[in-house]
């Protein structure tokens, strides 16, 4: 069998990796692999954890209180706790130059899906029209992937949107807030379909609802934001654990891949990764390569090959993301009530809103507001502290957010390259993005929709709190070597082997040729099994 | 212009003096041992500007001082380092008990008594703020201004 190596242990890097253990290829994987704190109090509920640790604020505000947001701080807020700030954690050399965009990029064991709220939403085949295969052909794959990960769902409004695959669990537990709008849905439904093409139905959600594999279904605890210690909310750790217990795999941390070298044929020969422990070059032969480290860094890693092989600074165009868009509500019904914290923390509803066309879709998570930190919200009241929290307290159960995603297409200005600052360092990785030019228009458009959904449902936006996401706050990158039937320079074929090199395989969201307003992390994990069981 | 790093004696005052006005409480020594931490690991150990010093100063006065300054604050200079410090105890008082009780209770109130509370409570904002504007307003201009002064006279003697 042929040696694979694999570059990065995300959500696609680590689905490809078990396809090819369970063939038996002998694996190995190369990633940087930083790692969080393991869990504490296991047992505790979200609310017991400020009684029971010894220093609480050291848990929820970090020991160096990065946790705690002040009013200047600029940024976009992400809200990731302390525990999980490693995901996101910068790694020393590696410099990137971006107009426009603004990436998230991640170093650790499992990727960015680590710090993931859990979505999973398989593409119909609107959505795949532009890739070089159709749903009933990645289906099986949708399957496997519900089997090893664990997903709840149910068939309802929503299934016109997103099929329904094998191996669904029952759903969560809904929590009193979410009840409430899913029960004003049912009541106003003839008005939201037929006047606003608005459906909405419960969220897919990667977390167990049964005992699976050695992981506890959800017990409630309200911690989903901090960290499930039970493991029945899913994240990629939870199969690159699963990928270490073959005898023919083996995992190479620390590292950090440069480029791939390859001879006059075009054929890959090795990868070279350079030692984080000792700052040292090493070189890994193979027979084939699979690129999984996200779109960024492949992107990266394939642009740098190019260079040091030849000197080309090359460009590859069509770099996707997802604008998002967070609409803040308010439930009127919910008013005066007392938030329950012992309740699933991300999004439970979703709803979808029908366009014109495939990419005339909105796809909106719907989030009501329970454990996450308040002090970032009520210093945003514009109103002294105290009245400010006076007003929080009674509206905390009343509030959620609307996360609208909208979808993107691959445009030759939105690209990624190298541009070299001087001749004796490295060249710098350059990222360049542009909205296209209705964007604005589009999107106020689909906020007067998702308002007029809202009125429906008996929620108030209050004025001035909608923000519209920088481009690269989803995390949803894509599209730089797209799958293609055309055999041309920086595409792959419909199994994303490279048309520029015959043993790469790109098996992350870089061969995406078009991205929906979805969440992409569960389509990431089905085609790299795709791929593992089409081209192996 | 900048003043020299607190002791843990002021600022043990000034975390009793803010946990009062926010919550209505005492803070206990966790969060007073909190409040302290955080001041010397972060900007906040500065007092900042004399604009900064003075407000501080004043808030730490009692709760109410504390109100009308931070009603101030809000509207005037809203990135103040009052400001930072109020968000920080309110951060450290949501993260630990018992008074993170206090941010996840609500007044058992009917909807209307809520409403009518609350519009009380927007009309003493305003008040305060108007408040701030004659009273503390034009203190802090003085301030701002000497402080510019002395910035300019500083590199011909220091």
């Amino acid at each position: 069998m042929d040696k694979v190596v694999i570059v990065g242990s995300g959500a696609s890097g680590v689905h490809f990796a078990l396809s090819l253990l369970k063939k038996g290829y002998d694996v190995v994987m190369l990633d940087v692999g930083r790692t969080g704190a393991k869990p504490v109090n296991k047992q505790d509920r979200f609310i017991d954890l400020k009684t029971s640790l010894q220093d609480p604020a050291a848990y929820f505000l970090g020991e160096d209180f990065s946790g705690v947001f002040l009013p200047d701080f600029k940024s976009e807020y992400y809200g990731v706790p302390p525990g999980k700030a490693y995901v996101f954690s910068d790694l020393d050399g590696f410099r990137v130059k971006t107009k426009g965009f603004s990436p998230l990029l991640s170093f650790a064991q499992g990727g960015l899906a680590q710090a993931w709220t859990g979505g999973v939403y398989p593409f119909n085949d609107d959505e795949l029209a532009h890739f070089p295969f159709r749903y009933k052909d990645i289906e099986p794959c949708y399957n496997e992937v519900a089997k090893r990960i664990g997903i709840t769902g149910v068939e309802d409004d929503l299934t016109r949107f997103m099929p329904i695959h094998e191996n669904l669990m029952p759903p969560l537990r809904l929590d009193e807030h979410s009840a409430l709008l899913l029960s004003k849905y049912e009541e106003q439904k003839t008005f939201l379909n037929e006047k606003l093409g608005c459906y909405i139905g419960r969220s897919r959600i990667a977390t167990l609802t049964e005992d699976m594999n050695g992981r506890h279904k959800c017990s409630y605890l309200g911690r989903c934001l901090w960290g499930c210690p039970l493991g029945a909310f899913y994240t990629p750790s939870i199969t690159l654990n699963q990928c270490k217990t073959f005898s023919n795999f083996r995992y190479v941390p620390y590292l950090y891949v440069s480029h791939f070298k390859f001879d006059a044929r075009r054929r890959l020969t090795s990868v070279v990764a350079k030692s984080l422990h000792n700052q040292r070059f090493e070189e890994f032969p193979l027979d084939k390569l699979a690129l999984a480290a996200g779109t960024v860094s492949t992107s990266r890693i394939f642009l740098k090959s190019i260079y040091e092989n030849s000197g080309e600074i090359a460009k590859l165009p069509g770099l996707t993301d997802n604008r998002q868009v967070l609409i803040p509500f308010v439930n009127l019904k919910m008013i005066g009530r007392r938030y329950d914290p012992g309740t699933y923390q991300y999004h439970q509803i979703a709803f979808g809103i029908e366009g014109k066309t495939s990419e005339g879709y909105l796809h909106g998570l719907v989030t009501t507001l329970k454990t996450a930190l308040i002090h970032p919200i009520i210093q945003n009241i514009p109103l002294d502290l105290k009245t400010s929290i006076s007003l929080f307290r009674n509206l905390h159960a009343a509030l959620g957010l609307v996360n609208l995603n909208f979808h993107d297409t691959r445009r030759d200005n939105n690209f990624v390259t190298l541009e070299l600052e001087d001749r004796n360092s490295a060249p710098a990785l350059c990222i360049n993005y542009e909205p296209r030019s209705d964007e604005a228009a589009v999107i106020q458009k689909a906020l007067r929709t998702v308002k007029r959904v809202l009125r429906k449902l008996k929620c108030i936006v209050p004025p001035g709190m909608i923000h519209v996401r920088p481009m690269g706050a989803s995390v949803h990158y894509a599209g730089t070597i797209p799958m293609s039937t055309t055999n041309i320079a920086y595409t792959t074929s419909e199994v994303c082997q490279s048309r520029d090199f015959a043993n790469l395989f790109i098996v992350d969201g870089t061969t995406f040729p078009f991205l929906p307003a979805k969440n992409i992390t569960f389509t990431l994990m089905a085609n790299a099994v795709r791929v593992a069981e089409c081209a192996f | 212009m900048k003043t020299a790093r607190l002791d843990d004696h002021t600022l043990d005052r000034e975390c009793t003096v803010f946990c009062r006005y926010l919550i209505g409480q005492e803070p206990n020594d966790y969060v007073k041992q909190k409040y302290r931490a955080a001041h010397r690991t972060s900007p906040l150990g500065d007092a900042g500007d004399a604009a900064d010093a003075f407000l501080i100063k004043v808030a730490g006065i009692g709760s109410w001082s504390t109100k009308i300054i931070d009603a101030y604050t809000r509207v005037f200079r809203p990135f103040s380092i009052l400001r930072k410090k109020l968000v920080l105890l309110l951060a450290v008082l949501e993260s630990c008990a018992p008074t993170h009780a206090y941010l996840d209770s609500v007044d058992s109130s009917s909807i209307p008594l809520l409403f009518l509370r609350l519009v009380q409570r927007c009309l003493i904002f305003v008040l305060l703020v108007i408040v701030g504007v004659v009273v503390i307003l034009p203190v802090e201009l003085i301030l701002r201004g000497s402080a510019k002064c002395f910035v300019f006279w500083l590199p011909r003697h220091g």
